[in-house]
């Protein structure tokens, strides 16, 4: 039985291996014709993009900044994906999350860091957390959507954030839309010299293998999972899912929230206008890209973490328009995400022709 | 005799663990009813979905009209002439039948996209085969029995020759059986094949003109239904002689378990499904409710076990008041549920069988200790259970959703059972199964009430109902009819109360 098991957990390892490098290379190919097209030279393009990610240490600590908020965001939606609640609201709980973490963090309270900045963090979190139980309140409480909820509380959020360095949150007697700067008491240590890289990524480290212990080894990940997957028959035995699905979108705005908080404290050191636009939708890929699992989201993160920092070298040293690279960065994702499925058929291998797809359809009865 | 239309020789097919055909030769002749006969897991709907190009084969031959058939898939399957309905409809609710039945159509050489023209062929088709069907009725609106003949109908649109059933009576009423046996017949007459499988032996032994039995992958013998029995058949399944009857002692009824007092519930559909319904049921008795399905026995169960909102009345269970209580705080008091659809409300079917096992009591010592799931003890816990229900699979670590049918529902049964609730509400609890395992189950239905389980019991069976209450009910339009004691049950007075009129006293 054991061995079987183990064999069983090789196959799927292995099938996500070939399946994530087959899609890469599909999409470098692609990608190659694009960049032919544009006339620049695909080899050094790639080769750049590689050189400026993960080149050396200073290029991959700057990957790593990058994949920080991205990382720390798409733990929470994924979490929250798995529950079978769709939040589609990062982005505003990054913004609420950056925005208290921020006060917090430049008010003259006179702390020690020790207490200093884990009440800015905390605040963050909380925020974040705050901003994502309005939508899963009203959910689980009037049916309402959660997907077109998350993406209107988005807006709400990113532009009370924005107006707020626009007033009670300026720096005093600024010109500019921006707070003042956060207190040393409350900024994430830095982690290497000649580089931005903090603590942060240290955060979103623990807080994955926190989130994969609570998701496989709990009593409340089991729950989460089984009403991921069948709310029915989770409420049939006894299950309040929608406590649940409101604990799920909590954790999930709490890293949400956490990201804003360690981008601020961590890397910017202050608030500005539009901080990290977009952040939380890019981490809506990652989190799907690291299929829903803790671990794969970290690795997903990095992973678009060195190909925006190198993809930004490259449009420094080869003048290729900014549009080119993302549009080669959206066809890297959604090869990743098509070859998702195709590992499906790649079982049959291992598996001595079972279909594994099919066998789903066909023992119904 | 007439020719073959089917062979299938040497035909092999292992899942990681299992051999689930091994070496099955199987000849089907032109023009007649073959049932395949086995118990739970024995292999059946591997070999129709090898046939129907859903699986591929690890060894043998399929033969159809003569031609050896490579690199089978559904799409070639259908262009020669096989068509199949799977047990759970494949149909799309929200179109409409000519909606579906042109559904993957639009391409190949002959494309249909017409739908006027196609609903003038499924009228055509229907005349020809006596099957009533409104092209334009939306599938949702359509009971299981329409719903069937819709699924039918797609596959004689199809131009199908050869039609497979997968357990198509599992969810049907005797009155819907009987009309899709006269249907059947009709097409043999017409020339087409039909490949049947079933549990039941009297529709067996009503329908088929031959039948061929599976045991655990191999095959067992072919047989004409003319030359055997139902005892020589579940021998030739099960191995051993089968109990067909139900042995039961007189039961002996203790306290009151559970009240029901002018029991008010409505449907989805916001409309009154139980209404002012009264009953109790004691500790070592069973009390059994029959009907057609639809009288609001769904709501009933429902709102007994506080998945649905009770509009008014009360519930009493264990003296105490626990109307509108929800699910975990009943499951709590020892009240255990087996529910109508395995697939909606029993089994999370992408999770393990061994998760499965555990749905109820996963929170819980010994299975969680300090909110940490101590998954040694599931493991031994899921093993012994499925040694205990004779659950036939090849590692307890696949999803619960690849184990055959009868199996899936092993496995909610033993979850149940094995907690040993005070009271057990069940609904439909053989539905799938093979008779050794029916035989089985009803045997440990009965223990339970004898270790003073208070038993509710729902099956649009009749039989069934018949065999294992003590005191019957029968459920018309949410009323209770009238209750009867098992002794003084005859089937003709209960089918008159099914039908809605209140028992004569
Ligand atoms: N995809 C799969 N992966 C692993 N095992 C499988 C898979 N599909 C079927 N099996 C196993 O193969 C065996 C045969 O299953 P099959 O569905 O053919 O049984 P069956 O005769 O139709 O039974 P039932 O009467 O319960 O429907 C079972 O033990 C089942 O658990
Ligand atoms: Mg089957």
């Amino acid at each position: 039985m054991n061995t079987q098991f183990d064999y069983k957990r090789i196959e799927t390892g292995l099938s996500y291996l070939i399946s994530s490098l087959l899609s890469i290379a599909v999409a470098l190919i692609i990608s190659s014709f694009i960049l032919l097209g544009q006339g620049k030279d695909p080899l050094q393009a790639f080769s750049l993009i590689f050189q400026g990610g993960i080149g050396d240490m200073a290029a991959f600590g700057a990957s790593l900044v990058r994949a920080c908020p991205l990382m720390l965001a798409a733990l929470g939606i994924a979490f929250a994906f798995k529950a079978g609640i769709y939040n589609i609201g990062a982005e505003g709980q990054i913004y609420l999350g950056a925005m208290f973490a921020t006060w917090v963090g430049i008010l003259p309270l006179g702390l020690p860091k020790i207490i200093h900045l884990p009440l800015a963090i905390l605040t963050g979190m909380a925020a974040g957390a705050s901003w994502a139980f309005i939508p899963a309140y009203l959910k689980v409480k009037k049916g309402f959507n959660e997907v077109i909820m998350t993406i209107l509380l988005n807006y709400i959020g990113v532009y009370f954030v924005n107006a707020s360095v626009h007033s009670y949150l300026q720096e005093p007697n600024g010109y500019y839309p921006q707070t003042s700067k956060v207190l040393e008491t409350a900024t994430l240590p830095k982690l290497m010299a000649n580089s931005e890289l903090h603590a942060g990524i240290l955060l979103g480290l623990i807080g994955a293998v926190i989130l994969y212990v609570i998701l496989q080894k709990t009593d409340f990940g089991y729950q989460l999972r089984c009403v991921g997957s069948n709310p029915e028959a989770s409420r049939t035995s006894g299950m309040n899912a929608k406590l649940t699905l409101i604990a799920a979108m909590l954790v999930s705005g709490a890293f949400a929230g956490l990201a804003g908080a360690s981008e601020v404290l961590g890397y910017q050191h202050l608030l500005l206008e539009n901080f990290s636009p977009n952040t939380g939708y890019d981490a809506i890929s990652v989190a799907l890209l690291g299929r829903l699992n803790p671990i794969g989201v970290v690795i997903a993160a990095i992973f678009i973490g060195v190909l925006r920092t190198g993809a930004n070298t490259m449009q420094i040293m080869m003048g290729v328009p900014v549009t080119i690279v993302y549009i080669i960065q959206a066809i890297i994702i959604l090869c990743v995400l098509a070859f998702t499925n195709w590992k499906l058929d790649l079982s049959r291998f291992f598996e001595r022709g079972a279909k594994d797809a099919n066998s789903k359809l066909a023992n119904r009865s | 005799m007439s020719e073959i239309i089917l062979e299938m020789k040497g035909v092999r097919k292992e899942f990681p663990g299992l051999v689930a055909n091994d070496n099955v030769n199987l000849q089907v002749k032109k023009g007649e009813i073959h049932v395949l006969l086995g118990e739970n897991g024995a292999g059946k709907s591997t070999l129709m979905n090898i046939l129907y190009g859903l699986y591929a084969a690890d060894g043998g031959e399929v033969i159809f009209k003569g031609n050896v058939i490579h690199d089978n898939t559904p799409k070639k399957a259908i262009g020669m002439g096989v068509g199949m309905v799977h047990q759970h409809f494949m149909l799309i609710p929200a179109l409409t039948v000519v909606e579906n039945m042109i559904l993957g159509m639009q391409e190949g050489p002959n494309p249909v996209i017409n739908k006027k023209e196609a609903a003038n062929k499924i009228l055509e088709l229907g005349k020809k085969f006596g099957l009533k069907v409104d092209p334009y009725a939306k599938v949702w609106q359509l009971s299981v029995g329409e719903q069937q003949r819709v699924e039918i109908l797609k596959a004689l649109f199809r131009g199908a020759e050869l039609l497979i059933l997968d357990e198509p009576t599992a969810v049907l009423t005797p009155q819907e059986t009987q009309e899709l046996f006269t249907l059947l017949r009709g097409l043999t007459k017409q020339g087409l094949t039909i490949i049947f499988i079933t549990h039941k032996l009297n529709e067996v032994m009503e329908i088929s003109d031959r039948i061929t039995i599976l045991q655990r992958g191999k095959v067992v013998g072919t047989v004409n239904t003319k030359d055997t029995n139902k005892q020589d058949l579940a021998r030739m399944m099960v191995g051993r002689d089968v109990v067909l009857s139900v042995d039961k002692a007189p039961a002996n009824p203790g306290a009151k378990v559970l009240e029901v007092k002018d029991l008010e519930v409505k449907n989805d559909k916001n409309l009154v499904a139980v209404n002012k319904l009264s009953f109790e049921i004691r500790a070592g008795e069973i009390f059994g409710i029959a009907g057609v399905d639809g009288n609001g026995q769904s709501e009933l169960v429902e709102a007994l076990t506080g998945l649905r909102v009770v509009e008014s009345g009360e519930v009493i269970y264990n003296n105490e008041n626990v109307t509108n209580k929800p699910p975990r705080y009943l499951i709590e008091k020892g009240m255990a549920h087996i529910p109508e659809d395995r697939h909606l409300r029993g089994l999370v079917l992408n999770m393990s069988v061994k998760e499965n096992m555990v749905l109820e009591d996963f929170y819980r010592e010994p299975f969680t200790v300090n909110h940490f799931m101590k998954f040694d003890k599931i493991d031994a816990y899921s093993k012994e259970l499925i040694k205990e229900y004779d659950i036939r699979l090849s590692s307890d670590d696949i999803p619960v959703g690849n184990l055959s049918g009868g199996n899936q529902q092993k496995v909610v049964l033993a979850r149940m059972l094995q907690r040993n609730p005070n009271l057990l509400i069940v609904m439909h609890p053989t539905r799938g199964l093979d008779v050794g395992a029916i035989e089985f189950i009803h045997k440990r239905i009965i223990r339970a009430r004898d270790n003073g389980s208070a038993v509710l019991l729902i099956s649009t069976e009749l039989e069934e109902v018949l065999t294992l209450s003590d005191r019957i009910g029968v459920i018309y339009e949410g009323q209770l009819m009238g209750i009867v004691n098992q002794k003084d049950a005859n089937t003709n007075e209960l089918g008159l109360m099914m039908a809605g009129s209140h028992k004569a006293s």
